[in-house]
């Protein structure tokens, strides 16, 4: 009598297993969506604490960081106004050629949701019915390279960031040489060359763009800054640091791209 | 403690270790408070009762729908843990010292198969600063519920055989 009630218990949580595993990913959708006002409400309390914590820590350093970026700014205006001109000859070759970006583009707007920063993979609250595909390129409307979509549920999808470790090797270009790179996730937002080249010379705050090559991503978007070079004698491949501009606030705008 | 209280509380500690938790790190290691609560339940239930690998169970299925990017494998692996912790409290009264291997028995596993839930392939297993992360991980989640232990036992008496500390 007693045996019997215990192979019935295995047998109540095998087929409740089994249930889950078969129709995991509906089940999937339906308990993120459930369970997403919670998670939003526990990411923005975080994301409260940790801005509250750094202002504590790092209160020190206000004044210096103040003179610093008030330098920055003076230099990023002489530099906006030289990118205006550049801007209006852009356009008009633009017209000429009858390039429009937009139009080349399927793009779809979304809302993150919460972030797993072990893994580096975000969630957003568009999916399957919305059009979304797997592969899809995902960007900031600053043009911010985040990933793209792994995961497609019926209303929700994950993302791969670029930092994730197990994100594929891709290609992007140093802005200011034009040197074509290979990235690879490390995690906790940051990513490093591959088969750097040693004879190149590479500086922090250096900007990565996306390029066409691998066809993984669209070409120009920003991946990040180089933000540590270090380079041995003895090594024939140098160390250089890649971190990523984006920064995860609990309910950000973005866009998944692909190409119509 | 009511049993769905124990329940609801495993659901939220889900919920917020997946959310609020997870961005409240040092360095980038986060303990794990929901295993450290599961533990906690699947230690305080009696023997004699199958609520333990229930527990575990539906920790599981949650922690699978939260955290994995594949399903079944915290299922399994907590049900077959709290299933042999019952099995083995049946046979004998065990002391701090099994408790002691059976808290690192269950985090060894747990971060061992980590990049399988994960969905990992070998060439991302093996960099080294993956082995770190899970190492670390590991350490800092055995130590934080070595010291829930201590506290449930000897502070509140949950645990009811103290003889052999």
């Amino acid at each position: 009598m007693v045996a019997s009630s215990q192979t019935n218990k295995y047998l109540f949580l095998l087929g409740i297993f089994l249930v889950l595993y078969t129709f995991q990913s509906p089940i999937r959708s339906a308990f993120i969506f459930a369970t997403s006002p919670l998670q939003v409400t526990g990411t923005f309390l975080a994301s409260s604490v940790n801005g509250s914590l750094n202002y504590f820590f790092n209160a020190g350093n206000f004044q210096r960081e103040n003179g610093i970026l008030r330098l920055k700014i003076a230099s990023l205006e002489a530099e906006l106004a030289q990118l205006q001109e550049i801007r209006r000859e852009n356009e008009s070759l633009r017209e000429g050629m009858q390039l429009n970006l937009q139009k080349k583009l399927n793009v779809i707007s979304a809302k993150t949701i919460l972030k797993n920063p072990q893994t580096d993979t975000l969630l957003v609250n568009k999916g399957e019915i919305h059009g979304v595909l797997k592969g899809m390129a995902v960007i900031t409307p600053e043009n911010i390279l985040i990933g793209r979509v792994g995961e497609v549920y019926s209303s929700y999808s994950s993302v791969d960031m670029i930092s994730n470790t197990s994100f594929p090797l891709f290609n992007a270009k140093v802005a200011t040489s034009g040197l074509e790179v290979v990235v690879r996730g490390k995690g906790n937002g940051l990513m490093g060359l591959e088969f750097a080249p040693a004879d190149k010379a590479f500086h922090e705050g250096d900007i990565l763009v996306s390029t066409l090559t691998g066809g993984i991503f669209p070409e120009g978007l920003l991946v990040g800054k180089i933000s540590k070079f270090k380079k041995n004698d003895t090594d024939p491949v140098p160390t250089v640091e890649v971190s990523s501009d984006y920064r995860f606030t609990g309910s950000d705008y973005v866009f998944l791209v692909a190409p119509k | 403690m009511s049993t769905i209280s124990k329940y609801l509380l495993l659901l939220f500690s889900a919920i917020l270790q997946v959310s609020f938790f997870n961005h409240i790190s040092v360095y980038g290691y986060v303990p794990n408070f929901f295993l450290i609560l599961l533990v906690a339940l699947i230690f305080t239930e009696s023997p004699s009762q199958f609520e333990a690998p229930y527990f575990a169970f539906f920790a599981g299925v949650i922690w699978d729908l939260l955290f994995a990017a594949k399903f079944g494998v915290c299922t399994i692996l907590f049900f077959l843990l709290a299933l042999a912790l019952k099995r083995l409290r049946e046979a004998f009264e065990p002391g701090f010292w099994f408790y002691l291997v059976f808290i690192l028995v269950f985090f060894a596993s747990y971060f061992a198969l980590e990049p399988l839930m994960l969905g990992y392939n070998f060439q991302n297993l093996f960099q080294a600063n993956n082995f770190a992360r899970l190492g670390t991980n590991f350490a800092i989640n055995f130590f934080c519920t070595l010291g829930a232990f201590i506290i449930m036992d000897y502070g509140f008496g949950f645990i009811r055989n103290k003889a052999t500390f």
